[in-house]
C-alpha cells in the first residue's frame, strides 16, 4: 500500500460514519448548538440525531449539557478538546488520502 | 469541492439574519436617531451647543446599540430559538480580529480620503449612500440573504434622491436616516414575516 493511503487505516471510525461526520463537521464550526439547530441543519431523525450524538458523547467528543431556558427545556452541545482534535486529525488523513489518490 | 466546514459556518452566520430581527432593531436605531436629529434642528440652540448634542448623539447612539443588542438576544430566545433552534458562533482568533479592525480601518482612510477630496457637492453627499449601498451588498454576498440586496437597491435609491434634492441640513440628514431606518424595518418585518410562516415553535416538543 502506497504511504500516503495508509492514512486509511487510521482514520477514525467514530467519525467516518456520515451522519457523525456531519454533527461533527456543523459543533466543529460553532462555538455550541442546541438539539433542534442540529435536527434542522442535519436532516436527521430525532431518535437518530440521539443516538449518534450519545455516540460522540461516550467517545468524550461531544459534550452535552440539558438546561431549561424558562420553562422550555434545551440540550446544548459542544465539541470537546478531544472532538475538536480528532475532528482535525480526521480532516488531516482525508486530505492526505485525497492527495495521494491525486497523484495516483 | 465546497468544504464543508465552511459551509457549516456559513450556515450559522446566514442563521442569524434568518428571522429579521437584528434589521428591524437596526431600523429602530437609525430612527430614533433620526427624531433626534428632527428635535435638535428645531430646538434654538446656539452654536456653542454643538459639542453637547453631538457628544449627545454619540451617547445615544451607544446606549441604543446595547440596548438593541440585549433585545434582539431577548426575541431570539422568545420566537427563534423555541422553533429553529439555538446556535452560538466561535469567536474571531486575536489575529482574526486583528486583521478585521485593520481591513476596516483601512477602509474608513479610504473613504475619508475620497470625502475630503472631492470638491463637487454632489459626489460628498451621494458618496455615504454609495458606501451604506456597496457594505449592504457585501453582507447580502457574505450571508447569503437575497433581502438585503433589495435594501442595497432602496440605499441607492434614497442616495440619488438626496442628492438630487441637495440634502444639506441637520433636518435633511434625519429625513435621509429615518427613510434609512424605515428601509431597515421593512425588509426585517419582511424576514420576520417570511420566518414565522415557514416555522412553527417547537419548544414544548421534546429535545431528546
Amino acid at each position: 500500500m502506497n504511504h500516503d493511503l495508509s492514512s486509511l487505516d487510521g482514520l477514525d471510525r467514530l467519525l467516518h460514519e456520515p451522519a457523525r461526520l456531519l454533527i461533527a463537521s456543523i459543533l466543529f464550526s460553532v462555538e455550541e448548538a442546541d438539539f433542534l439547530y442540529l435536527l434542522n441543519s442535519t436532516g436527521l431523525t430525532r431518535g437518530n440525531l440521539s443516538t449518534h450524538l450519545t455516540r460522540l458523547e461516550e467517545a468524550g467528543y461531544v459534550q452535552i449539557e440539558k438546561t431549561f431556558k424558562g420553562k422550555f427545556p434545551r440540550t446544548i452541545c459542544r465539541l470537546t478538546a478531544a472532538g475538536r482534535a480528532a475532528f482535525e486529525d480526521y480532516r488531516k488523513r482525508l486530505k492526505q488520502i485525497s492527495e495521494a489518490l491525486n497523484r495516483a | 469541492m465546497n468544504d464543508p466546514i465552511q459551509q457549516a459556518e456559513k450556515q450559522a452566520l446566514r442563521y442569524w439574519y434568518v428571522d429579521g430581527l437584528s434589521e428591524i432593531a437596526a431600523g429602530v436605531i437609525l430612527l430614533i436617531i433620526a427624531i433626534y436629529f428632527f428635535l435638535i434642528d428645531r430646538l434654538p440652540l446656539p452654536d456653542s451647543a454643538n459639542w453637547v448634542t453631538n457628544t449627545g448623539e454619540l451617547l445615544l447612539l451607544g446606549a441604543l446599540v446595547v440596548a438593541a443588542k440585549y433585545a434582539v438576544q431577548a426575541l431570539k430566545e422568545r420566537i427563534t430559538y423555541p422553533r429553529t433552534g439555538y446556535v452560538a458562533l466561535r469567536r474571531g482568533s486575536h489575529t482574526q480580529r486583528l486583521v478585521a479592525g485593520a481591513v476596516a480601518a483601512l477602509l474608513a482612510c479610504v473613504f475619508a480620503v475620497v470625502f475630503s477630496l472631492s470638491k463637487d457637492a454632489w459626489v460628498r453627499h451621494f458618496i455615504i449612500p454609495l458606501f451604506l449601498a456597496l457594505f449592504v451588498v457585501f453582507m447580502g454576498y457574505t450571508y447569503s440573504v437575497r433581502r438585503f440586496y433589495v435594501m442595497a437597491v432602496y440605499t441607492l435609491l434614497i442616495g440619488i434622491l438626496s442628492t438630487y434634492l441637495g440634502f444639506r441640513t441637520l433636518f435633511d440628514s434625519g429625513l435621509f436616516l429615518a427613510a434609512f431606518g424605515l428601509g431597515w424595518l421593512l425588509t426585517g418585518a419582511w424576514g420576520l414575516r417570511s420566518y414565522l410562516g415557514s416555522t412553527r415553535a417547537a419548544a414544548l416538543e421534546p429535545q431528546e
